[in-house]
């Protein structure tokens, strides 16, 4: 089931490259136009992950590669780059969810809460989620947050911002 | 001759009171995310390359390149006292290494295992100062049909040399040359794959795809593995080693700074292809090759002197080519792009600073490990008992500041936290993330180099297959890509 989703996605991916790249030139007369390698990349993509599932129709499906050991060392070479098996404890999906948010709110709120408000949270976020107890997260992320401050506001004069939206603001955060 | 000059101009550089500092901070944090649970040498560097962006150049790569080559030592030392290596080249370490730690012999194993990186890996880097400008000189000659050839054999050699599948690895490569092409059109200025947002033109930011892929997305994934149990670290009785250790171990140690040296200077190679040649060339010659996996010494010396040789030697087609061989040296890439340095031929005489500096900060910086890994061998045994959820956080939260330092755009942030999804996806569906990286590096330089070749010759392609260059790298990148199909093919086969 999971290879096949990764063959639909990547299908999927290289259709909505097709799509949006449309009315890109493939070519000039000067040449390849700026369509050329997206289009020709597009539809190689598209041979692979029909390759790719013709491996899967048939059958070979992916077999686990034999551990690495000293009579058999060729084995590491067929290593996947992550071939731990996953497993999925109670609430992992949704603090994955949540891990995956607090980074994107980061994102949006770093410019309106100001360097500090907002590391401190998601540094308290992060902690948490991860499976720290909360009030040893706060600690922490204030630690933290010290830390970073210190590191690259100080010693990197890096000019990190500070927050537009009231009471941050007028509090100088 | 030009080689021995520019290492003693390199030198020059490199003793400076800062940037003697870098390499050894270098060092010790390529040693910590080498012992570090969950933490990578791909990890480490992306995780520093923000910091870096604020150093001098040559400062910023010698720190970096540090933490690259200082990581292959500290998975050795979690492989010999622990069983647990960091990453595929350190596997060969521990068949060999962990039974000499459970006989009281890790301390000898760890040591020799540190005086065989630095030999091998100083030799490698002599070899690279000597080799480097003859073959820049060479690079220089290059037209654009044979360096687009080259790199695409790079990128098949990324594709197909490791990981179970072929097809995947080059789905991934397509799939990171597309990401490249998002952006401004190079030769028309045509937006391309933006989608209207402005914060695109300039393309997809380096950092994010490098931090994402390689730094968060394993945090990430670590809400969906078995809390890690490491054992308790096998007791170091001696760590010196005996002049018959010494004598043991100086065959492998030879041995293995050809073949890592060798296996390095070809782009696309990985590490664990020179860990996994040493280890059965070192079986092969022994006259004892009964007590491999057992805890024969020359397992350890042959494959950690060729891993830091590699290390080392991987250097070559990254400063005189301008290609990355592995996802690593992709992230190294990437940090002289943003320091405004494009690796290749024209480095040695654009910024000869940064890449004779570079060049002689890695004898420095072996000597700093070959120095600092007998007496802190304590310290990173005991910081393997840190949480690995507290070091998760402090990935997500350095990585985070760390890419909006870089750029203050809060774009990059949302573009990291996508990519660290997207990367995370693609290990669940057990797609190889490095070519992807390293396809994304190289995307626009072989479209720029077939572009130029079309150019010259008017739209017709088979000029690659007319100039013998291009045509042999052409027959090459088949040759691997049937190859390795083959190979999985017959191993599936076997295995069923």
């Amino acid at each position: 089931m999971r290879e096949w989703l990764g063959a639909l996605g990547f299908l999927a991916f290289a259709v909505g490259v097709l799509a949006v790249g449309a009315n890109l030139q493939v070519m000039t007369r000067f040449g390849p136009g700026p369509g050329f390698f997206l289009r020709g990349l597009a539809i190689v993509l598209i041979g692979l992950v029909l390759i790719h599932a013709l491996t899967l129709v048939l059958g070979r499906r992916r077999v686990q590669a034999a551990e690495a050991t000293p009579d058999h060392p060729e084995a590491v070479l067929f290593r996947d780059e992550d071939d731990e098996p996953l497993i999925a404890p109670p609430g992992a999906g949704w603090r994955f969810v949540a891990l995956a948010g607090a980074m994107m709110a980061y994102a949006l709120l770093i410019e309106r809460l100001g360097f500090l408000v907002s590391t401190t949270l998601l540094c308290f976020v992060a902690m948490t989620v991860l499976g720290r107890p909360w009030l040893r997260s706060a600690l922490e992320a204030l630690v933290a947050i010290l830390v970073a401050w210190l590191v690259f506001g100080r010693l990197l004069g890096v000019n990190l911002p500070s927050a537009s939206l009231p009471p941050f603001s007028m509090l100088g955060l | 001759m030009d080689g021995l000059l520019g290492l003693l101009q390199g030198f020059e550089v490199v003793f400076t009171w800062q940037n003697l500092l870098f390499a050894l901070i270098g060092c010790l944090t390529g040693m910590l995310v080498g012992v570090l649970p969950g933490v990578g040498q791909s990890a480490g560097m992306a995780m520093l390359i923000p910091i870096s962006y604020h150093l001098e150049p040559s400062g910023a790569i010698i720190m970096l390149a540090s933490i690259f080559y200082g990581a292959a030592y500290g998975g050795t030392i979690t492989s010999v006292l622990m069983n647990v290596p960091g990453e595929s080249e350190s596997i060969v370490t521990t068949f060999d290494g962990y039974p000499m730690a459970q006989q009281g012999r890790g301390g000898i194993a760890l040591s020799i295992s540190a005086i065989g990186s630095f030999i091998g890996g100083t030799a490698a880097t002599i070899a690279l100062a000597l080799v480097a400008i003859p073959i820049s000189r060479l690079a220089v000659r290059l037209g654009p049909p044979e360096y687009a050839t080259l790199m695409i054999l790079g990128l098949c050699l990324a594709a197909g040399l490791l990981g179970s599948s072929i097809v995947k690895g080059l789905i991934m490569v397509v799939f990171g040359l597309l990401l490249s092409q998002i952006g401004t059109d190079p030769a028309l200025g045509i937006p391309r794959l933006t989608l209207g947002q402005a914060s695109l033109l300039d393309g997809i930011p380096i950092l994010a795809i490098i931090m994402g892929f390689y730094g968060l997305s394993d945090v990430l994934l670590s809400l969906f593995k078995p809390a890690e149990k490491r054992g308790v670290a096998a007791p170091i009785t001696r760590l010196l080693p005996r002049a018959s250790d010494l004598r043991e171990a100086a065959g492998p140690i030879a041995r293995g700074t050809l073949v890592g040296a060798t296996i390095g200077i070809l782009p696309g190679m990985a590490s664990a292809v020179s860990t996994f040649f040493s280890y059965a060339l070192e079986r092969r010659v022994s006259k004892t090759p009964e007590k491999f996996g057992k805890g024969a010494l020359a397992g350890v010396a042959g494959p950690e002197t060729a891993n830091n040789a590699f290390a080392n030697a991987s250097f070559l087609p990254l400063m005189t080519l301008g290609i990355p061989g592995s996802a690593a040296l992709a992230i190294l890439f990437g940090a002289l792009m943003i320091q405004g340095i494009t690796p290749g031929p024209l480095m040695f005489r654009d910024h000869p600073d940064v890449a004779w500096g570079l060049i002689a900060s890695m004898i420095v910086g072996n000597g700093m490990l070959l120095a600092l890994s007998f007496p802190l061998i304590g310290i990173w045994v005991s910081i393997l008992k840190l949480p690995s959820n507290l070091i998760g956080a402090i990935i997500i939260v350095v990585s985070m500041i760390g890419v909006y330092t870089v750029s203050s755009n809060p774009f990059d942030l949302m573009a990291l936290t996508i990519f660290t999804v997207i990367g995370a996806g693609l290990k669940v569906l057990n797609f190889p993330l490095a070519p992807a990286i390293l396809a994304f590096i190289l995307g626009r330089p072989i479209e720029s180099a077939l572009g130029q070749t079309l150019n010259i010759a008017q739209g017709d392609a088979t000029v690659f297959l007319t100039r013998p260059i291009s045509a042999t790298f052409i027959a090459l990148s088949l040759l691997i890509i049937v190859s390795s199909g083959w190979r999985l093919y017959r191993d599936r086969q076997a295995t069923r």
